[in-house]
This record gives C-alpha cells, sequence and structure tokens, in this order.
C-alpha cells in the first residue's frame, strides 16, 4: 500500500491524524508485515543508467504534486479485506491510498 | 423432443442457470475464463446429448456435472505444471449428476454478480463481465450491444477477469457492514444494462436478464427499498414493450400508445413493489423514476395524466442527481402540465448546458414542445437537429418522422382554404398510391401559362388570396438545380417559404421539380429532401387553350401510410385550390391574344 499525498484531500490536521490507533489494529490483527514513513521528495535522488552513462539527478522522477510519502507492506485475504485496512488509515482522509498486489513468485 | 423444442429448452436454461453454473464454476477453480467456456461447452454437449437420448430429470444438475468434469479434465494437465487451482480437491474425482446440489447455484449466481460489480473494477468493465459471466451473452453480443468492435469488447473482459485475479477481489456476497454500498454498486450496473436494453438498442435480450438479476437481488436482499424500486421502474417500463414498436418496427411515443397492450400484470407487480409514500424528497433516484412510471400506468388515457405530480416528482429528481438530461424531462413535464410556452422557456436556459450540447434530447423535447405551440416549422427544423445528434437508427428514423409530422396540421390548414378540393378528395382513389394527377384547362396558349408558371412577375396568383401579399420578393432561377422560392401565408401566425428546386425545364411544355424549399414546407434541406414530393407540370394544346396536368409523386422514402395521410390530409386538395387559380395569372389575364392569335 503507498501512501501518498493529494491535493484535493482535506488539509492535514495533527491532532486528527490516529496513526498509533491503526497502528496497533493491524499490528492486532497480524496484517501487517512493515512499513515507514518516506522523507520528502526534496530529499529525493533519482538514478538512471543511459547508454552506460550513469545519471543522476535531484528530485523524484516525475514533477507531480501528489507524491508518495510512505508505504506498508500488508498480507490481506482478499482486496476487501485490504480496502478495509487501508480506509481507516489517516491519510485515507488527507491524502490518498493505492493498493497495489504484489506480483508472485513462480 | 423436436429440434425446435429441445433449442427452445436450453435456450431457457441457459437465460435463467448460466449465472449459477459459471459462478459455482468459479467458486471451484477461481479461474473465470475457464468457468464460462466449460459451461458454453456443457450446454453445446447438452444439444446432442438429449437430442439422441431425453432431458435429463434434473437438467441443471446434469449440466454442472458436465461442466465441471470438463473443467477437471482441462486443468489436470495445467496442475501438474503448476498449481494453479484454488481447491483441488474439489475437483476429484469424476462425478455425476447425482452428487451436485443445484439448489445452491441461485446464491453462487449472486456472488458471481456481486464480484462482477466490484468498485475496484471500472464501470464499463462490471457491466462486460456481468453481461458476460452473470447473464451468459456472447462478447459479440455483447459488443454490439455498445458499438464497440468485438476484439475490443474481448479486451475488456480479459482485463475484468485479470484485475478480479491479480488484485483478490474475493468470490462472495458481501459482509453485512459493506452490504447497503455494494448493493448500490450492483443496482447501478443492473440500472445501465437495463437502460441500455431498454432505451438505446431495444434489446429485449439484456432488458430481461436485467430484470432477472435484479429479481435475485431483491429476493435476497428485500429490505432493500433501492433494489425493490429500481425492479419495479424495470417492470413498469417493460410492460409497455408490445405498444411502444408500432407493427411498422417504429417506435411508438407513449402519448400515442395503445395502453390495452400493456401488459396489466407487469405494471400490477411493478406498483405492488413500489412502497407508498408521503414525502418524495426522502426517496431516492429509483424510486422517483419508477413513481414517474407508475403515473404513466395508473393513467387510463394520456389525458388523465397526473402530469403536476410528474413535476414535482422531476423536481425531487432533479434536486438529487442535478441531471441535465432530468430537467430536459422534467421541462416536458412542465409543458404537459401548464402549456408549451413555459416548458420552451426553461429548455432555451438549458442551451448553454455543455453537457446536453451532443444530445439529441434538448433539441426533441424543443421540436415537441414547438409542435403543441403550433409552431409548426420550428418544430421540424428542432426534431431534424435532434435527428443529427441521435445515435440510436430507431430514435434517428423516429425523430425525422417527427419532423415531417408536425407539418401535416399545417397542410390540412392548406386544404381548408378550398371548396372545390374537397369535393374533388371525396372522388380520392382509395388505394395506397404514390402519386395524384389533377388536370386543368387554361385559356391561354402553352408559353403564356409557362410564364405565369415561371416569371417572379407573374407568380403571385401561387400566394394564398386569403392574406394580404408578403413582403418577401419572389425569387425564380430558372434552370435545372435552380431554386424557385416564394412566401406562404397561412394565417396571421403561420407563414413559410415553398417553391421548389428545378429538376427539369422544357420551356412552354413541362416543368419538374422538386417541391419544397429548404427551411419551409416540403422542407428540402438536407437529408429532408429526399422526402420531398417531386411535382410534374406538363402542358398540352388543346382547341380552348392549354391543357395543364400535374402530377405530385410522394418518394418510396416515405411509407404508405404517410402519403396516404399527405394525400389525404391535404395536399391534392391544396393543388387544386392552387392550380384552380393558375387562371387568375396576370400572364394570362394580361394575354391580349384571346381572340386573334391562335395557340402556338
Amino acid at each position: 500500500m503507498f501512501v501518498a499525498t493529494d491535493p484535493d484531500a482535506e488539509p492535514y490536521s495533527a491532532e486528527e491524524d490516529r496513526i498509533e490507533e491503526w497502528g496497533k489494529d493491524v499490528g492486532s490483527r497480524g496484517v501487517w508485515i512493515d512499513g515507514n514513513r518516506l522523507r520528502p521528495v526534496e530529499d529525493a535522488t533519482t538514478v538512471r543508467v543511459r547508454n552506460g552513462a550513469l545519471l543522476v539527478t535531484d528530485g523524484p522522477f516525475t514533477e507531480s504534486k501528489e507524491w508518495i510519502a510512505g508505504y506498508d507492506v500488508l498480507e490481506c485475504a482478499d482486496l476487501d479485506e485490504a480496502i478495509e485496512v487501508a480506509s481507516k488509515h489517516p491519510m485515507a482522509r488527507f491524502g490518498r491510498l493505492e493498493l497495489r498486489p504484489v506480483w508472485p513468485f513462480d | 423432443l423436436t429440434s425446435p423444442q429441445l433449442r427452445a429448452v436450453l435456450e431457457e436454461l441457459h437465460r435463467s442457470e448460466w449465472g449459477g453454473l459459471v459462478g459455482g464454476l468459479v467458486g471451484m477453480t477461481g479461474d473465470w475464463a475457464l468457468a464460462e467456456d466449460c459451461v458454453q461447452e456443457a450446454f453445446a454437449s447438452a444439444l446432442v446429448a438429449w437430442r439422441s437420448d431425453h432431458v435429463p430429470d434434473r437438467p441443471v444438475a446434469w449440466l454442472f456435472a458436465v461442466a465441471r468434469n470438463k473443467a477437471r479434465d482441462r486443468t489436470r494437465h495445467a496442475v501438474v505444471e503448476r498449481e494453479k487451482l484454488r481447491d483441488i480437491a474439489d475437483l476429484t474425482p469424476p462425478d455425476d449428476e447425482l452428487e451436485v446440489d443445484e439448489t445452491v447455484l441461485a446464491d453462487e449466481q449472486l456472488r458471481l454478480l456481486f464480484t462482477c460489480c466490484h468498485p475496484a473494477l471500472a464501470l464499463p468493465n462490471r457491466v462486460a463481465l456481468t453481461l458476460r459471466a452473470v447473464a451468459g451473452l456472447t462478447t459479440g453480443e455483447i459488443a454490439c450491444a455498445f458499438f464497440v468492435q468485438e476484439s475490443t469488447m474481448a479486451q475488456r473482459l480479459v482485463r475484468a477477469r485479470q484485475k478480479i485475479t491479480n488484485a483478490g477481489i474475493p468470490f462472495r456476497i458481501p459482509s453485512v457492514d459493506l452490504l447497503p454500498e455494494r448493493i448500490d454498486g450492483v443496482l447501478a450496473v443492473l440500472y445501465l444494462l437495463f437502460n441500455q436494453g431498454y432505451s438505446a438498442t431495444h434489446r429485449s435480450d439484456l432488458a430481461d436478464a436485467a430484470i432477472r438479476m435484479t429479481r435475485n437481488v431483491v429476493g435476497f436482499a428485500p429490505s432493500v427499498e433501492d433494489a425493490r424500486s429500481l425492479l419495479s421502474l424495470m417492470l413498469l417500463h417493460s410492460s409497455r414493450r408490445a405498444a411502444r414498436i408500432g407493427t411498422d418496427g417504429q417506435q411508438v411515443t407513449l402519448e400515442n400508445q395503445d395502453r390495452s397492450l400493456w401488459d396489466q400484470s407487469l405494471i400490477d407487480e411493478g406498483l405492488m413493489l413500489l412502497t407508498a409514500s408521503d414525502a418524495d424528497a426522502d426517496r431516492g433516484p429509483y424510486w422517483l423514476q419508477a413513481e414517474i412510471a407508475a403515473c404513466h400506468a395508473r393513467a387510463p388515457t394520456p389525458g388523465a395524466t397526473d402530469w403536476s405530480r410528474i413535476v414535482r416528482l422531476y423536481d425531487a429528481l432533479a434536486m438529487l442527481t442535478r441531471s441535465p438530461v432530468v430537467t430536459v424531462s422534467r421541462a416536458v413535464a412542465v409543458g404537459m402540465a401548464t402549456g408549451p410556452e413555459a416548458a420552451l422557456e426553461i429548455l432555451d436556459s438549458l442551451d448553454t448546458d455543455q453537457r446536453l450540447s451532443t444530445s439529441h434530447l434538448l433539441p426533441a423535447a424543443r421540436g415537441d414542445m414547438l409542435a403543441r405551440a403550433g409552431r409548426h416549422i420550428e418544430a421540424a427544423t428542432a426534431y431534424r437537429v435532434a435527428a443529427e445528434r441521435a445515435t440510436s437508427q430507431l430514435d434517428r428514423q423516429q425523430l425525422l418522422r417527427e419532423a415531417h409530422a408536425t407539418t401535416l396540421p399545417l397542410r390540412t390548414k392548406l386544404a381548408g382554404t378550398s371548396t372545390s378540393g374537397r369535393r374533388r378528395s371525396t372522388m380520392a382513389q382509395t388505394s395506397t398510391e404514390r402519386s395524384f394527377t389533377l388536370t386543368r384547362i387554361l385559356p391561354a396558349p402553352r408559353n403564356i401559362v409557362f410564364k405565369a408558371w415561371t416569371d417572379p412577375d407573374h407568380l403571385a396568383w401561387f400566394y394564398n388570396p386569403a392574406m394580404p401579399t408578403p413582403s418577401t420578393p419572389i425569387q425564380v432561377d430558372l434552370r435545372v438545380g435552380g431554386v424557385w422560392r416564394q412566401q406562404m401565408v397561412v394565417d396571421d401566425d403561420l407563414q413559410y417559404p415553398t417553391g421548389g428546386v428545378y429538376l427539369e425545364v422544357v420551356p412552354d411544355e413541362r416543368l419538374v421539380f422538386r417541391w419544397g424549399a429548404s427551411g419551409g414546407w416540403p422542407d428540402l434541406a438536407g437529408d429532408a429532401e429526399l422526402a420531398a414530393p417531386t411535382v410534374i407540370v406538363n402542358l398540352r394544346d388543346v382547341a380552348v387553350g392549354t391543357q395543364l396536368e400535374l402530377i405530385v409523386t410522394f418518394p418510396d422514402q416515405l411509407a404508405d401510410e404517410e402519403v396516404r395521410t399527405l394525400i389525404e390530409g391535404g395536399t391534392r386538395d391544396g393543388w387544386g385550390a392552387t392550380i384552380d387559380r393558375t387562371a387568375g395569372s396576370t400572364a394570362i389575364t394580361g394575354w391580349n391574344g384571346h381572340r386573334s392569335d391562335p395557340p402556338e
């Protein structure tokens, strides 16, 4: 699950950001595997190799008003459970969440 | 069983059981495409097996057992390669229909429906997959209903099935806390399906499939008012099915439908599903639309329709949906309740709404209201704009017919100015002739009569003599393809350009023209010209002057019935009165050779 910012979402409110409650809930249910907040895009570095040459640039790889602010690795029974878990995350209100299934190992 | 009988049995089973069979297999294998293919093959097997043998006692169980065995055969190899199946145990050992419990298949169909309508799927994909997996339509049939290439639709189905598998969309009826929102999603798809089948494409198979699935949802959740209202809405609309397509295959408007053809049992069921309410404002969109349909269903005649109640229902619906389409319908209801001018005012205010700029609905509604206001020429123009925008062939035909029909009262009015013409019409041919011929003897040579018909200085006789001469000048461009145009004044409210486009010009002998004028009557603008009559004027020498023969022919584009209406409704009488006046042309009255000059 990617946690992303969204300029159209309601303004962030620290008092209403109950991320600890969410963490406790997903932890106790055993669906949360791993996760982190990411530093802002000002600290991002983009790396490319083009025609054999290394190209390192400052900033994210897209100029966009929405950027990924964090991620969580979840282990859910199905999409409905993942949607339910995501809908309770504070950033569902203050930003947006993107659920991406992991490519299975064959 | 004969072959057609067996086919009918299988078609009915296909309609009612397909979704359950596919759902049952999806539940076991998790493989949607496999499930659909195997059920399809089971039906094909049944066609062969049941013909040579007999229809089994439990046909659904038979079909499911065969489909399941086929699925097992197909996946056995795949399983060896990689463990794809969710539940291998379910597929072994081979079984027959005795081991199948077909009573659970109705639930399987619901599971399938809820999964197909999952909000994580794009709406067009939900609709497509529902039709394929639950209703059992082929990819080609679905593509046809939505006007896309079969390959495009096939791709859409593949995408939808892949998303279900890869994103882990669960195959189940949602839990109680999710049910309200998920039922909304299912109803939205079913509503769209029904509309597509009923309104847009006249595909009764789509509409019937939508009704069957909605029935299933109502059976599962009878307390959900939206589901009951949606089913009611579908049944009330379907009750008019036999009446809304005429014997000629054309649409019949609600107002002109033979209400005795409405299916009373569907109306009764629809009305029963509709819970009574005092407060329309608290109701959902399906309830409001069903109640509007109910207002029509309850009215024994169009005149008995409670239009002011319909206006109130549209008010509530407009508040809820903010849809410009609803606003157009509301305007028409206002027109029916209080008069067309009020409706036209509302419709004019919608001109700036971008959402309506490509739709035929606004000009069609305007045409309807203009016609009711007696502004027939404007109405015909509005209908023609609507016809150009219509995406469905049936709608376009219907609108062109309205464009044509709206000028009928005008023609009758014209006929009313002639008494001699009336007398002649009693001798009218009763067959479906597509032309009529009138003759007159005029006391002048051919060149003078020809002048009376083609010289703008001598064409004033063509005007309506009962009205003052209009100020618009008469134009004549006397050559093939040239235009003759002059203003016809019927009364203070109604005037229009008429005349013709010349098709053949033989001086002093013969004149052939497409009768009418662009933007006038008959209208010659664009495609309308194809429906315009052709007029031939032949001039022959006779002892006392010239015999004028006038032949009016109606094109094949018009149905027999329309031609009959046109001939009996005024064109014959109108032309009779018109050519009676030819003798009054200044060309003839001013001709001074009455005695001395013999006819040429």
